[in-house]
């Protein structure tokens, strides 16, 4: 047996209630993170595994740590990753019901219009969600709604649920509705009827900071401020305990507005919502334009990452510190799922439609509604794998592809170098993982915030 | 009558009250457990490590199959193939893992549709099974032999052949219970010794073939039944082996489903009030095939108690977990299409 390649090791690190170094070794083909003292794991990093116990290295057998002498491991993750994608029971299925944002976020990519997705396209999208059902056991439909803003085009939303959750009961499959909105138009009465009407189980809404720096980036086309109502709307949803669904707050990021996230953790932790919302930062990046240009780098925000990780603990938030295994990198890869645009346009993707650069006809789109969709087109995209056991992208010889996945096909086509920030601070988030978990076992009436800060800032 | 009915009524609602939880998982742990410590004795680190790896791999593969995920099921199944074809494997160990991954590629291809290739691949497990057992001293493996055995009757459950499923079942509960000569795979027989399974094991093994004729019975009508069934005479008299007794829930099961089967009403509701009494933990399909039948026989019955009790079972049942879909279909089947009287 062999040390698999896809591993990370924390640096070592003192635990003062055993006095031993410890090590945080996290697996990346299982995603299983594990504590090992810092001796044991010299062993087994030089292969002198006879000197390691039998039951520690069962241990590391099943979580893939240490895996046969002669497997090629990148081959059996993108086989997995591959069969993962054809075997997926979930249908995915993304639907933009209007072309139109109240937003002229300076970052968005889209160009905006007045355009709903109509009744012809309606009927013919259910039309082809029906064929896909029929043709394979899934197990879920998941429904997003997507922008341009969603929420705009309702109408369409409103029209289309039943149907879509009618296609779900005949086929014996739990629906489940999501939206991704900017949130303006997301008043409770709206909640009240995407959670009890429209079968939406889950919402995300972007912030990008508090007000001054929200509002620099994502007012209205006219340059209206946006910051207050879409807050006072997500916090009156997320104080409600009426509704059943999981709100998530996403704060896009760049060179212009970090400085808002804390500010902006904050003052949700002031309103008292911090347990009851998700919330991620997420680097801005290209849209099919020079958003990415203002970027952090990866290096920089993944540093700023696990700071914001610190206060989100500090201010009672549950932030997601260990990457799951991720064997579909995104829709992409999924051969029966698809977007469709307000014109009726089929997409593998979500950041290409209504993108100028992407011309017209847009060069990523796999077909129409209307005509079906085009042979050999969804597979620029839906390739990636292949291209990755190529060797064509750096992700061949990653360590982090099992729990990464590739990040993104269409930036890596487009040249762009897509790695996630845990590529340049997974071994802090073990780390700060460590400590907060050794924290909470500690002794009640310490100050946690106080000393997982010093934990990790001690890493 | 009444008084038997109300007994059975009785010990249904006791037995539904009853907590506790199945102890099926407590067996599995018993036999990984042995068989960890007859691999532990026998092959080296280096084997015993790629055997777990490989026992990992067929863990994935058994998952996504059960969960119709086959094409990762395969993507498993092949992480265990690389690993069998290993040059570092000595022959005892390379036969070791081919048991255990033809036993899993067979269902699979049970899984594909496909009973010619899954009956070949478990002869190829019970084949190194033999071996093992014979050669190798891996009496543990006897309990591998019976599920493969029961793997078969499966096969011929699933495929049509009802009548060589019960046999099989029939056969294996006498083996399993101590009778050498019962065992229904002659080929594959070598170093049989039955008697050597600890008495837990043998247990749970028997409840499982009995439980496997269960889904395979349920909702037959009541002559293809009898039919069916008196291959397991003996066992119903209790006279098969000299272990009968020893395994009394089966028994019970066997008997109450002759009875009602044979509409011998006494029998059935006596045999059934035994089996529903202490709750559904040690036999969990047993118990509900035998809650099927009770709710059959009260729409049969037609007294104002039979329809309450049907009534109360077809309410309990919508919060049944993971019932097999013969067992569910009876419920779902009207009034008027069952064809038993009292």
């Amino acid at each position: 047996m062999k040390l698999s390649r896809y591993h990370v090791a924390s640096p070592p690190v003192l635990d003062h209630e055993t006095g031993e170094m410890q090590r945080v070794i996290f697996a990346t083909r299982s995603a299983e993170p594990r504590v090992v003292s810092a001796a044991l794991w010299q062993l087994i990093e030089s292969g002198e595994l006879d000197s390691v116990p039998m039951d520690v290295l069962n241990e590391l057998v099943d979580i893939e740590l240490l895996v046969p002498d002669d497997e090629d491991e990148a081959a059996v993750i993108l086989q997995r990753n591959d069969a993962a994608a054809r075997d997926d029971d979930n249908l995915y299925l993304v639907i933009q019901p209007t072309a139109w944002c109240q937003l002229g976020c300076g970052y968005c990519g889209q160009e905006h219009f007045q355009r709903r997705l109509n009744p012809d396209h309606q009927r013919r999208f259910l039309e082809r969600a029906r064929a896909k059902l029929a043709a394979k056991p899934y197990k879920t439909l998941e429904l997003i709604w997507f922008g341009g803003e969603p929420l705009v085009g309702i109408s369409v939303i409103r029209a289309m649920t039943p149907s879509l959750k009618a296609l779900a009961e005949e086929f014996g499959v739990i629906y489940h509705g999501r939206v991704v909105t900017n949130g303006m138009l997301l008043s409770d009465a709206l909640a009240t009827e995407l959670v009890r009407d429209l079968g939406v189980g889950y919402i995300e809404v972007t912030l990008d900071g508090i007000a001054p720096y929200h509002d620099a980036r994502r007012h209205t086309k006219k340059g209206g401020a946006t910051f207050d109502q879409i807050y006072a709307n997500v916090v009156s949803l997320a104080r409600r305990d009426d509704l059943h669904v999981s709100l998530t707050v996403r704060c896009n990021v760049d060179r212009r507005n970090y400085e808002g996230v804390s500010p902006l953790l904050r003052k949700l932790a002031a309103d008292g919502v911090q347990k009851r919302i998700g919330f991620y930062v997420a680097p801005i990046h290209s849209w099919g334009n020079d958003a990415h240009l203002e970027s952090l780098t990866t290096e920089e925000f993944a540093e700023w990452e696990i700071r914001w990780f610190v206060e989100m603990i500090e201010l009672g938030f549950n932030p997601s510190l260990i990457p799951k295994r991720r064997p579909i990198v995104c829709f992409a890869v999924q051969p029966n799922s698809e977007l469709v645009d307000a014109t009726g346009e089929l997409f593998n993707c979500t950041e290409v439609s209504y993108v100028p650069k992407y011309g017209i006809p847009n060069q990523y789109a796999i077909g129409s509604l209307k005509d079906g969709e085009t042979p050999g087109k969804r597979a620029v995209l839906a390739s990636f794998n292949e291209r990755v056991r190529r060797g064509e992208y750096a992700c061949h010889t990653c360590r982090m592809l099992p729990v990464c996945g590739g990040r993104c096909p269409k930036l890596w086509l487009e040249g762009i170098t897509p790695c996630p920030p845990p590529k340049f601070n997974i071994e802090t988030r073990l780390l700060l993982r460590y400590a907060q978990l050794r924290l909470a076992a500690s002794a009640p009436g310490a100050s946690a915030g106080s000393r997982v800060a010093a934990a990790a800032n001690g890493a | 009558m009444d008084s038997l009915f109300q007994a059975a009524a009785d010990a249904y609602r006791n037995g539904k009250r009853n907590q506790r939880q199945p102890s099926a998982a407590a067996t599995g742990r018993t036999f990984d457990h042995l068989l960890s410590i007859a691999v532990a004795a026998r092959l080296s680190r280096d084997e015993q490590l790629l055997g777990r790896a490989a026992s990992g791999a067929r863990s994935r593969a058994l998952k996504a199959a059960r969960n119709g995920q086959l094409d990762i099921a395969r993507q498993a199944l092949s992480e265990s193939a690389q690993i069998l074809q290993s040059g570092v494997l000595s022959a005892e160990a390379r036969l070791f893992l081919k048991s255990f991954h033809e036993a899993v590629a067979a269902y699979l291809d049970f899984k594909r549709g496909d009973p010619d290739l899954a009956r070949a691949r478990v002869e190829r497990a019970l084949a190194a099974d033999c071996v093992l057992i014979s050669q190798y001293g891996y009496d543990i493996l006897e309990l591998h032999r019976i599920q493969l055995g029961h793997n078969l009757m499966r096969v011929e459950a699933r495929f049509g052949e009802p009548q060589q499923a019960t046999a099989i079942g029939a056969a294996l509960l006498s083996y399993t219970e101590g009778d050498n000569s019962s065992w229904p795979f002659p080929r594959f027989g070598d170093g049989a010794r039955p008697d050597h399974l600890p008495d837990e094991l043998a247990e749970a093994m028997v409840i499982q073939i009995s439980g496997e004729l269960a889904i395979l019975l349920a909702g037959k009508p009541a002559e293809e039944t009898v039919h069916l069934l008196s291959v397991a005479l003996p066992h119903i008299e209790g006279i098969a082996t000299d272990r009968c007794n020893d395994h009394l829930l089966a028994h019970q099961w066997l008997r109450a489903k002759w009875g009602f089967a044979r509409q011998a009403w006494p029998a059935f509701f006596e045999n059934l009030s035994d089996l529903l009494r202490d709750g559904l933990a040690d036999a969990p399909l047993l118990w509900r095939a035998s809650v099927a039948d009770l709710y059959v026989a009260c729409e049969a019955l037609d007294t104002d108690g039979a329809e309450a009790l049907r009534r109360e079972i077809a309410e309990d049942v919508r919060a049944w977990p993971r019932v097999p879909e013969p067992v569910r279909a009876v419920f779902a089947r009207s009034r008027e299409a069952t064809a038993v009287s009292i």
